[in-house]
């Protein structure tokens, strides 16, 4: 398994209030290789934290200027967490994406429907793979290569970000 | 008196035993969807190198899939379906199989791009497209819908698409897998083999 990766923000001020039970952790910007954790304290009372564990990042032939990110995103925290968007470099844009199936004479029609924001329940997770989620990389800047590393930015109603490195494979 | 009621058990097992034995050599019970009426089909569609008849493959195993390039979830998951079952066969094999794309975006996908997607996944694979009528003849044959939605602007959209794999054999259309399905390479593969 990949890195995981945790996201959020610092807690302002720095002498903030911590909700009883919640021991004031260090929130440290940069843990082992890989992993950042911030923390994200919403009212002083409720948090979300997101955790990504990462997935891949399709590689399409290059006469395709469109790929899919996936990746599971889990709240570890206990308010919902809301998922509104994300940026990449390698992208003009990023769209979330939910599969969409239907039945037509018969058989299996697919296709894919825009999603404004995306909602992760608290202690809940959402799966971004084939046939379910996934992050539309939109207008392509150049062609990705296998095994290159992808930097996506995910961004969070609340203002909080969580960066998820991600591996370019055909898959 | 306990042993008794094994005599008929034995029989019938051995009966069960005489029945597999007796079973047409070659029965293979098919994974994917059969015909019952074997329909007959045909197009002419425009390849990289001008038109390409379905005839043309009458001495090969044909599996067709319709879809469009801009798509990255639906299309490639299937593809690379179609990638790991034909690279399961045999050298032998793959020379009567043939793989085809048929993109139902003309208005974007050119043949040519639609080739050199097709042939990303494999270098035998071939891509195809036609004019807006065209495809929309050959979709009708196939019984594939298509349909474009969350329009943004000319060039901006997505397209719905009937996502099934069909095999036509000797111009005959003779079996179906659903994109479940076509996922399940060992059993894709029994069923080419059994079909070649
Ligand atoms: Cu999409």
């Amino acid at each position: 398994m990949g890195h995981l990766y945790f996201t959020c923000r610092v807690p302002f001020p720095a002498t903030a209030w911590y909700p009883k039970g919640v021991k004031p952790l260090l929130w440290p910007r940069s843990l082992a290789s890989g992993l950042t954790l911030v923390g994200l304290l919403l009212g002083g009372a409720a948090w979300a934290q997101a955790l990504a564990t990462p997935g891949w990042v399709r590689l399409v032939p290059p006469v395709v200027k469109d790929t899919a990110a996936y990746l599971t995103l889990e709240n570890r925290g206990s308010a919902p967490l809301r998922l509104v968007g994300a940026e990449t470099e390698v992208a003009q844009r990023v769209s979330i994406h939910m599969d969409h199936r239907e039945h037509r004479g018969g058989q299996v029609v697919l296709g894919m429907r825009p999603l404004p924001h995306l909602d992760i329940p608290p202690k809940g997770k959402v799966e971004f793979r084939p046939g379910k989620y996934h992050l539309m990389l939109e207008g392509l800047r150049r062609p990705l290569k296998a095994g290159e590393k992808v930097t996506l930015v995910l961004k969070f109603q609340d203002g909080s970000r969580l960066k998820v490195i991600l591996p370019v494979e055909m898959r | 008196m306990k042993a008794k009621p094994l005599v008929p058990i034995l029989l019938v097992l051995g009966l069960v035993a005489v029945a597999y034995l007796l079973l047409p050599k070659g029965s293979h019970s098919f994974y994917g969807t059969r015909l019952l009426n074997p329909k007959p089909v045909d197009f002419v569609l425009e390849g990289p190198q001008g038109p390409v008849r379905l005839s043309d493959f009458q001495d090969k195993l044909v599996l067709i899939f319709f879809g469009y390039v801009h798509c990255p979830d639906v299309c490639p998951t299937t593809l690379l379906a179609l990638k790991r079952a034909y690279e399961g066969l045999s050298p032998k094999e793959q020379e009567r199989v043939q793989v085809v794309f048929i993109s139902v975006d003309p208005e974007r996908d050119t043949p040519g791009v639609s080739d050199q997607y097709a042939k990303a996944f494999n270098p035998s694979f071939l891509g195809l497209t036609g004019s807006p009528e065209t495809i929309q003849e050959v979709a009708r044959t196939f019984g594939v819908y298509y349909q474009k939605t969350q329009y943004r602007g000319p060039g901006e959209y997505l397209v719905d698409h009937t996502a099934t794999t069909f095999v036509v054999k000797e111009g005959q259309l003779v079996l179906l897998f659903s994109p479940d399905k076509v996922e399940e390479t060992e059993k894709v593969l029994g069923d080419l083999q059994a079909l070649l």
